[in-house]
């Protein structure tokens, strides 16, 4: 099909594969995955601009998806997203100011690049070590370790006003730990210029103490949001591919549900592992981008794009594995 | 249909370049709507197969 608005001619099959994709991982681990999406509709021929649009565009049809069948199984902290949001946007704000600083000394690109590297690296090393360090102590029927050591401190700060939160299973803490949180994660998102899904995940598991269904929930409530005024600014520079975005949806529709559905039959600990392998390709994907920057390797950096879609592939095909496997159980064995 | 959806299409195009801001709101209240149709639509779907959205089950 040819897409007037982005001047593009692509196949809608291959629009609704990517769609149903990301749709899986963005219900299964509360991500937009504009990691995922962004490369690939810009291999497939979007120019930049109109692939970041676009990918908005269907991150915000999706999570409202995602969060919808979230909420029917109890995930959402609706709540707790809305107070977050408001330190997520001034972070967002702060950070856009910081790139907009360092683009006029000229020195962008690389800073950007390599705290993306060490960010997504960092958050899925500290991920794998806590699976592998909690995951074997914990008794058969429970689905993980809920909360850090800093976790406690956090929700111990005694600074009113404070609320309890019982979606997220959080008797008391306090707003500005929320406020702060939330400014931190909007920060690093805006100064990536990414949807901050895969920061924010798991900031609400290891900072706040939130379950990590219900961090999955509210994130994707919270993505609404974010995507939503994205999708604004870039539509309003004529940069979202409407028609395309909505064909993916047609395939984030049942990737979702799917995702989302997952989770049920999954431990918590290890959906946070297989997170952790996700952006781990999202890391290697990034370096590999760098690496075609930096030396002027063309081949590299379509290298990194094919790394990310197929690690994306990979790893839906193993949440639709998982699906099918515990559907299968519940009929034969009974819900618990 | 065809021919409308055809027309809508050739529309969208045209006030991407000339009237942004329509276009902006336009393609947030179409992408809401398929988002909210299509949730519903796929979990009446999947609910035939028997798989539902249920509380924690592991």
């Amino acid at each position: 099909m040819y897409l007037p608005i982005a001047g593009v001619e692509i196949s809608s099959f291959v629009l609704i594969i990517i769609g149903f994709c990301v749709g899986v991982l963005g219900g299964f681990f509360g991500i937009g995955g504009a990691f995922i999406v962004t490369p690939a509709l810009n291999i497939f021929g979007f120019p930049m601009a109109y692939a970041i649009g676009t990918d908005l565009a269907h991150v915000m049809g999706k999570s409202i998806i995602a969060t919808l069948k979230h909420r029917k199984m109890g995930n959402v902290d609706l709540r707790l997203g809305v107070l977050m949001f408001i330190g997520t946007a001034l972070g967002v704000e702060v950070g856009k100011e910081l790139v907009l600083y360092l683009e006029d000394i000229g020195a962008v690109g690389g800073v950007v690049r390599g705290i993306y590297i060490l960010l997504l690296g960092g958050v899925g090393f500290y991920m794998v070590f806590d699976y592998f360090r909690f995951n074997r102590e914990l008794d058969d029927g429970v689905a993980e370790k809920i909360g850090t050591s800093f976790s406690s401190a956090v929700q111990s700060i005694n600074l009113p006003p404070k609320i309890s939160l019982p979606t997220s299973k959080i008797k008391s803490i306090s707003i500005w730990a929320i406020f702060i949180i939330g400014f931190i994660t909007g920060f690093l998102a805006g100064f990536l210029g990414v949807g901050g899904g895969f920061v924010r995940m798991p900031a609400l598991i290891y900072t706040l103490g939130v379950p990590t269904t219900v961090a999955i929930g509210t994130d994707l409530f919270e993505i609404i949001f974010s995507s939503g005024i994205g999708t604004l600014l870039y539509a309003i520079e004529g940069r979202v591919d409407v028609v395309a975005a909505m064909v993916m949806l047609v395939g984030a529709s049942i990737g979702a549900q799917i995702g989302t559905v997952a989770t049920r039959y999954v431990r918590g600990m290890k959906i946070r592992l297989y997170f952790a392998l996700t952006i781990f390709a999202g890391a290697i994907s990034v370096v590999l981008k760098q690496v075609s920057i930096t030396f002027g390797y063309v081949s590299v950096g379509l290298a990194a794009g094919y790394i990310i879609i197929s690690a994306a592939a990979l790893m839906s095909l193993n949440i639709i594995y998982i699906l099918i496997r515990g559907v299968m159980w519940e009929k034969k064995y009974g819900s618990k | 249909m065809v021919v409308g959806l055809s027309e809508a299409l050739s529309y969208l195009s045209k006030i991407s370049q000339t009237d942004p801001h329509t276009f902006a709101i336009l393609s947030i209240i179409l992408i809401i709507l398929e988002g909210i149709i299509l949730g519903i639509l796929a979990d009446f779907i999947f609910s035939l197969f028997g798989i539902e959205a249920k509380e924690e089950f592991s």
